[in-house]
């Protein structure tokens, strides 16, 4: 089960196999959602995450993945 | 050892497999291997040796392609049903692509050897592949005609129309940016801009973790235009 299906405030999901710690996610995350929590990159304020996706285009090993469901509006 | 029942259940509604008669599908189930992966380990590696056809009963797997600089592309995702390593199979070639199980996965492999030896004394086999292998060469031969002559913009129009209009599974997959930039031939910076074409354009709206098709007569009509 992914992170996003679970959470009350669906977050982008980090591969910790990927992430190398490097925090440009942390950098460029206009909401200051993330941190680095034992040398990987960490949704730490799920609920002040706006799911723009500045940390998915930023992450330079592609560890940081936003998922969608596309569905017609009723 | 696995239950041949288990794997005819999986066989029986997987391509290639699906319209023969269960004497032979049984036989088959007989000869396959099972095989489970956790989350994020690699089924095979591009460019190793081919060792069969694979079979996906339960997971979801990514395909990707790396370049030498390490940037990863991910060429398709696979479900459940779902047949892979065909090409590789009948070439005789390397595994064109790595796969790597997204959830934890398990597959089905039908030996190399096993499957030409089935082909050659199973006539309805040879044209069950003959036919996939047709369908994948007319969805080729598609998505040229598709890359060279449709825009991002109208080809991902049409790809949320039929993500969000698809009835035939239990759950709503998880659509990833990579995953559709992917399957539209393009990259993500590129779909990220026809995304906001798309909501400046008043017909979809991108809220949070749903992509919400506002206006689909609209779509429709984006969809349908070069």
């Amino acid at each position: 089960m992914r992170e996003s299906e679970t959470s009350e405030y669906p977050v982008p999901v980090i591969d910790n196999a990927l992430c190398n710690g490097c925090g440009l996610c942390v950098r460029v995350c206009p909401d200051d959602a993330l941190s680095i929590v034992n040398g990987v990159a960490k949704v730490v304020h799920p609920e002040a995450c706006g799911y723009e996706g500045y940390c998915e285009r930023a992450c330079p090993v592609q560890g940081i993945t936003r998922f969608f469901q596309i569905i017609f509006d009723q | 050892m696995p239950n041949p029942t288990q794997a005819l259940q999986v066989i029986s509604k997987a391509a290639y497999f699906s319209g023969l008669k269960e004497t032979l599908q049984l036989k088959i189930a007989g000869l396959a291997r099972r095989q489970a992966y956790d989350a994020g380990e690699t089924i095979f590696w591009e460019g190793d040796d081919s060792l069969g056809l694979y079979i996906v009963e339960t997971g979801w797997l990514k395909v990707v392609k790396s370049s030498p600089g390490g940037r990863e592309q991910v060429l398709n995702f696979l479900q459940p049903g779902e047949v892979f390593n065909a090409l590789s199979v009948f070439t005789g070639t390397s595994n064109p692509a790595t796969v790597i199980a997204l959830e934890p996965t398990i597959v089905w492999l039908v030996d190399q050897e096993v499957m030409l030896s089935l082909l050659d004394d199973h006539p309805p086999l040879a044209r069950a592949v003959i036919e996939d292998l047709a369908g994948r060469l007319l969805h080729m031969v598609a998505l040229v005609e598709d890359v060279s002559l449709r825009t991002v913009e109208a080809r991902l129009a049409r790809l949320l129309l039929e993500q969000a209009g698809d009835e035939t599974i239990d759950r709503k997959p998880w659509a990833t940016q990579a995953e559709m930039a992917a399957r539209l031939g393009t990259v993500p910076d590129t779909l990220n801009r026809a995304l906001g074409k798309l909501t400046e354009q008043g017909l979809i709206e991108v809220a949070r973790h749903q992509i919400r098709i506002l206006d689909a007569a609209g779509l429709e009509d984006k969809a349908n235009s070069s």
